[in-house]
Order: C-alpha cells, then sequence, then structure tokens
C-alpha cells in the first residue's frame, strides 16, 4: 500500500445498470487523509453507487478507485470501515456472535469499545439479532463500525431512519469515536443534521461531482450554511 | 482467512443437518432393532401396518438427509453472498476465492456426511438382517464374507478389472460428482446475478438450460458406444471408459469452479 498517495483517487468512474441507467458519470475526485467529508447529492443522484464501487461491491463500467493506490480487495477492505445504508446482519446470530465475528476478522477491531457502547445503548449482549428492531439492529452496525481503527470509514445514511436522539448519538459517536488520522466519509441527505462536523462536502448530482470544497470556504463564499446552499442548487 | 471462514460456516449451517442426522439415526435403529422382534414375522394387521410405516418413513428419511444439506446449502450460498447479509460478506478482507472455497469444503463435507450415514445405515440394516437370517454367529460371518466374495467375483466377471480397482474408480467418482453437484448450483446462481434484473428466475433459467444442455452432450458422447454392436468388453475399455467419465467430471468442476470465482470477483453487482 501507498500512504504517500491520497486516501482514495477516483478516476473516469462510471456505472451504468442494465443498459441505460447512467448512475455514476465520468467522475474523477480525490478523497484526503484525516478529514469528515460529507457526500450530498438528492436521492438516486449516485452516492451509493459509488460508495459501493469504493467498497468492491459493485464493478465500475469504465475507470477505476484507488485506495491508497491499489484498487479494492483484501488489503483495501482491511482499512475502511463500511456502514452500508440497508442492514446486512447475518440473521442466525446473537449480539455476541457478531461481535466476535468481526474481531475474528479485523485486526483493528476493539472487542471493549464495542462492548461499552453497546452498554452505553442498552443493548443486550446476548440479544438474537432477528428480535431487534430496525433502529436497534442500525445501532449495532455502527457499534461495528466504530469499533474499528480504520483510515477510511464510510457511512452511508447513517442518520435517515433512526429517531432524533439517536441521531445526536451518532453523530457524537462519530466525532468521539474515530481516528483523527481517518477520513470519514457521510454520505446523507439530511445536511442540517451532520453539517456542523464537516470538514469538506462534495455536491453530487446524476453520478457526477459538480463540487468539492471545504465546509467553512461554501459558507464565507455563498453567507449561508451548506444545507442553505445545497437546496439552492438542487432546487427542483 | 479460510480457516476462520470455514469455522463461521460451519457455525451458520451445521444446526438443521444435525438435527435432521440424529432423528434418521433414531429411525434407523429402530427399523434395525424391530427385525429381531415378531414384527415382521406376525400376521397382525397392526403389525403390518406399522412394517409398512417403518420401511416408509426409514425411505424419507435417507431422501431427507441426502436432500436437507444440498438445500441448505444452495439456500445459503444465494442469502449469504448476493443478498444483504452480501454487503458484509464482501467487505470483510478476505479473498473472493477464499469465500468460495469455505463454503464449497462445507457443504463438500456435509454431503460427504450425508452419504456416510446413509452408508453406515444401511450397512448396519444388511448386518440385522444377514443376523436375522443366520443360524449361528459363524454362519453369520460366513454368509457376510460369502455376500462380499461373490460381488467382487461378479465385478470382475463383468468388467474384467479387480474388484479393488472398481471400487476405487467408485470412490472417486462419487467425491469428483458431489462435487460437481454443488458447482452446478453454485454456476447458475452465479449465472443468474448477470441477469439485469429478476436474477433468480435467471438463476432457474440457467438451471434448466444447463441440464438440457449437459443431457444433450452425455447422449452425444454415449451413442457412438451404444451403436456399436458385439462389443468385446475388456479390461482396457473399461479402464479407458472409466477414467475418461472421471476426467471430463473432473474438468467440467475446474471449469464452473473458475467461472463461479470470476463472477464473484470481476461481476459482482451487489444492489
Amino acid at each position: 500500500m501507498d500512504y504517500s498517495r491520497p486516501l482514495v483517487e477516483i478516476a473516469h468512474l462510471t456505472k451504468v445498470y442494465g443498459n441505460s441507467t447512467l448512475a455514476v458519470n465520468n467522475m474523477n475526485l480525490v478523497l484526503p487523509r484525516g478529514k469528515i467529508i460529507g457526500l450530498l447529492g438528492p436521492n438516486g443522484s449516485g452516492k451509493s453507487t459509488l460508495i459501493k464501487m469504493i467498497n468492491g461491491l459493485l464493478t465500475p463500467t469504465d475507470g477505476h478507485v484507488l485506495i491508497n493506490g491499489e484498487l479494492p480487495g483484501p488489503d483495501t477492505k482491511a482499512v475502511i470501515s463500511y456502514l452500508p445504508e440497508r442492514t446486512y446482519l447475518l440473521s442466525g446470530m446473537k449480539v455476541d456472535d457478531i461481535i466476535r465475528f468481526f474481531a475474528d476478522f479485523y485486526a483493528d477491531f476493539s472487542v471493549d469499545r464495542a462492548y461499552t457502547m453497546l452498554n452505553s445503548l442498552g443493548i443486550p449482549p446476548h440479544a438474537q439479532l432477528k428480535t431487534l428492531s430496525k433502529g436497534t439492529k442500525e445501532k449495532v452496525q455502527l457499534i461495528l463500525v466504530m469499533s474499528r481503527q480504520a483510515q477510511l470509514y464510510i457511512l452511508d445514511e447513517p442518520i435517515a431512519g433512526v429517531d432524533p436522539a439517536a441521531r445526536d448519538y451518532i453523530l457524537r459517536t462519530i466525532m468521539t469515536n474515530h481516528n483523527p488520522n481517518s477520513s470519514i466519509l457521510l454520505s446523507t441527505h439530511l445536511i442540517s443534521d451532520i453539517e456542523e462536523i464537516l470538514d469538506d462536502v462534495i455536491f453530487i448530482r446524476n453520478g457526477q461531482a459538480i463540487m468539492h470544497s471545504p465546509a467553512d470556504l461554501v459558507r464565507q463564499t455563498h453567507g449561508k450554511s451548506v444545507d442553505a446552499y445545497f437546496r439552492e442548487v438542487f432546487a427542483c | 482467512m479460510l480457516k476462520k471462514l470455514f469455522k463461521h460456516e460451519w457455525h451458520s449451517f451445521y444446526f438443521v443437518p444435525t438435527l435432521a442426522f440424529i432423528i434418521f439415526a433414531v429411525i434407523s435403529i429402530l427399523l434395525d432393532v424391530s427385525i429381531f422382534t415378531p414384527v415382521w414375522d406376525s400376521e397382525n394387521p397392526f403389525f403390518l401396518l406399522f412394517d409398512i410405516m417403518i420401511i416408509m418413513v426409514y425411505y424419507f428419511g435417507i431422501i431427507a438427509i441426502v436432500l436437507i444439506p444440498q438445500i441448505i446449502c444452495v439456500v445459503r450460498f444465494y442469502k449469504n453472498l448476493f443478498t444483504d447479509e452480501g454487503y458484509l460478506m464482501f467487505t470483510l478482507p478476505v479473498k473472493t476465492s477464499d469465500l468460495l472455497n469455505a463454503k464449497l469444503l462445507v457443504s463438500f463435507t456435509w454431503q460427504l456426511i450425508s452419504y456416510g450415514a446413509v452408508f453406515i445405515s444401511l450397512g448396519t440394516l444388511g448386518i440385522a438382517l444377514i443376523n436375522r437370517l443366520s443360524d449361528s454367529v459363524q454362519e453369520f460371518f460366513r454368509d457376510f464374507i460369502e455376500f462380499f466374495e461373490e460381488l467382487g467375483d461378479a465385478i470382475v466377471e463383468t468388467l474384467c478389472v479387480p474388484s479393488w480397482t472398481f471400487v476405487l474408480w467408485l470412490i472417486l467418482i462419487i467425491l469428483v460428482s458431489n462435487l460437481l453437484n454443488i458447482l452446478y448450483y453454485y454456476t447458475c446462481i452465479c449465472l443468474g446475478q448477470l441477469f439485469n434484473k429478476h436474477k433468480i428466475l435467471g438463476a432457474i433459467g440457467v438451471y434448466f438450460g444447463l441440464n438440457i444442455v449437459t443431457q444433450f452432450l452425455s447422449r452425444l458422447i454415449l451413442l457412438p458406444i451404444i451403436m456399436m454392436e458385439d462389443i468385446d468388453v475388456t479390461a482396457g475399455l473399461v479402464i479407458t471408459l472409466g477414467l475418461l467419465l472421471l476426467l471430463v467430471f473432473t474438468g467440467i468442476c475446474i471449469g464452473m469452479y473458475y467461472l463461479c470465482s470470476h463472477i464473484m470477483k470481476n461481476k459482482l453487482n451487489l444492489e
């Protein structure tokens, strides 16, 4: 792995679903180290597709993604901690089991931190995953992701579908548990809730990155919050 | 990482087949024990019903313990890799081939356990029957050994090869066929993933399509042999045909394995 290069390099990345749906269109982006980056765009703009290609879950139609100078593979997956927008937990397991599973496969996973977060959220470690509510499962997934010392945390819609109190907890967890040398890529369309924690923002529309800028610069340049500027740019 | 994947896959897999095996073992023991009771000699309609019921339950039990692990392995392959759980499995820091190998190894092991259990069960049933029909222990062992000697002689007479050669070939072909059976389903599921929509229907379509192709090809290969008149069955012919069959099956296994591996690594589109 080449740590002198940017963390993520996206070059001419394109993804076409079927023969007609252009989800990501010749995207070029560089994600630096040590930043909290908001990946912002309306529904269907290509955020999740981009994220899946970074994680090796989708094969690009054209172009490539490099993480530490390498194509997605076991080495890049070892340094990325990914929270998808859907529940991916193995239904036959208990919370204890999935923690052991993560500890088995990820050298940077902290079991103590995971149990501390479970305890603070009141989630019983012996609970069967299939008996948990959707919101609780999402919290368990977040705990699993944030218990790792990854170089890149990718959180796809981490606060959609959870109550406001849980949202505050999730955002606090993100801020207090991530490694300052790591980057966090946060995909969301609920910008006002996360704006204050963002270093950089990327606007995505129709599969293309139309802006990549520090959040403070957006506010200074346009004299308004990132949320307000987003609404202006993406007004229907 | 393969060892860890195997461990977790085994742990997720074992409960239902183990339960099925325990139930089958109980049925098998009941049948074996019943042979030594008057139940089988009686004209009592209740006992006659029992005879029929236990044979039927035993027969379906054999089918169940062969089919249950196969069904679980196929469903699990699809569910664990190509549904939401795939978001977890394909983001693990492991090679794609290790994901495939772990599932293949666990499925293959359970298939062997199934066939082993059936073999042992039929063996104990055979022993129980021979024992019941023999007048003494010495006669029982004599009958037992005589049975296998006659079987060996029949193999030599029919196939012109030593019986140990035939047994070795049979073991190899069973192992390769088991692997081929599992890879066949995996291939259908992987090829189904190449469809843009209706991936499961696509996999089912591929299954039937592959079936038709393999049926056609096997008839094409066998046709010259069937049409030959007055074939002299020689050791050379038997060994050649046996090796050819083994090679063809092995080749198909290798092809299917690499096809699955290629699709999982280079054509994955989890949506």
